[in-house]
């Protein structure tokens, strides 16, 4: 699943340990996710789509396969 | 009630299960203590009286026997309460990785155990090695002990959790 976690970090200028502590997560998590090497579970996604105020599929997208 | 909830899940610092593997940089012996004293309890237990003392054991009473078996697994069990509420605290991809490394763990030891016990019964150890050495009593290649499956199960989920904890870096 491709996401934008990193480009929105970025924007806001947080570090990953700034955005895992905000989700409450590690900062191993962040990076597995903006790596794409792990797909977060729904609550999750549903925190972080909160977080940066917009819908989850704004921030992931489903690989079409 | 909800929101108090959360804000109690929040502010549980999350648990690292990197601080239970020795070698890595992150070992607490603090956290390792926490979580794993009960698994070292089982261990003393099980290697005083299964490795250091067994021709002792065997002469005692059989109440004491099986006070000492039954130690043994209450230790185990206490040990798992322990852990269950380590990995509830755990974050989502981290208790990923430690549920697949305890299932590797489980799994590879069962088979080493399997093994190592068919070879041990067929005279294989013996026959390569000769009979083992030990200062305290005349023992066997068997492994049928608990202090051995702490070890074997303990080095495979230090195996394990290094392998997949890799798949996520």
């Amino acid at each position: 699943m491709k996401n934008k976690l990193r480009e929105l970090r970025t924007t806001k200028e947080w570090s990953q340990s700034d955005l895992a502590d905000k989700l409450g997560v590690s900062r191993q998590t962040i990076n597995a996710i903006e790596t794409e090497k792990y797909d977060p579970s729904l609550p999750l996604a549903f925190k972080t789509a909160r977080l940066f105020k917009m819908k989850i599929e704004e921030i992931f997208e489903a690989d079409k396969d | 009630m909800t929101r108090m909830l959360y804000t109690i899940a929040m502010n549980t610092k999350l648990s690292v299960p990197d601080e239970l593997i020795m070698f890595d940089r992150q070992f607490s012996w603090r956290t390792a203590w926490k979580v794993c004293r009960w698994w070292l309890a089982a261990f003393v237990i099980s290697a005083v009286f299964d490795l250091v003392l067994p021709d002792w054991k065997i002469h005692q009473p059989l109440r004491w026997r099986v006070t000492i078996v039954f130690a043994e697994f209450f230790a185990i069990v206490l040990f798992v309460f322990d852990a269950v509420k380590f990995i509830r605290r755990m974050d989502e991809l981290q208790r990923r990785i430690t549920i697949a490394a305890f299932f590797f763990s489980v799994s590879a030891s069962f088979f080493v155990f399997v093994l190592w016990l068919r070879l041990e019964r067929e005279g294989f150890f013996n026959a390569v090695f000769g009979p083992p050495f030990s200062p305290f009593s005349t023992t066997t290649w068997g492994i049928a002990s608990v202090a051995h499956a702490c070890v074997v199960l303990g080095g495979f989920y230090g195996l394990g959790f290094l392998i997949f904890k890799r798949r996520y870096k």
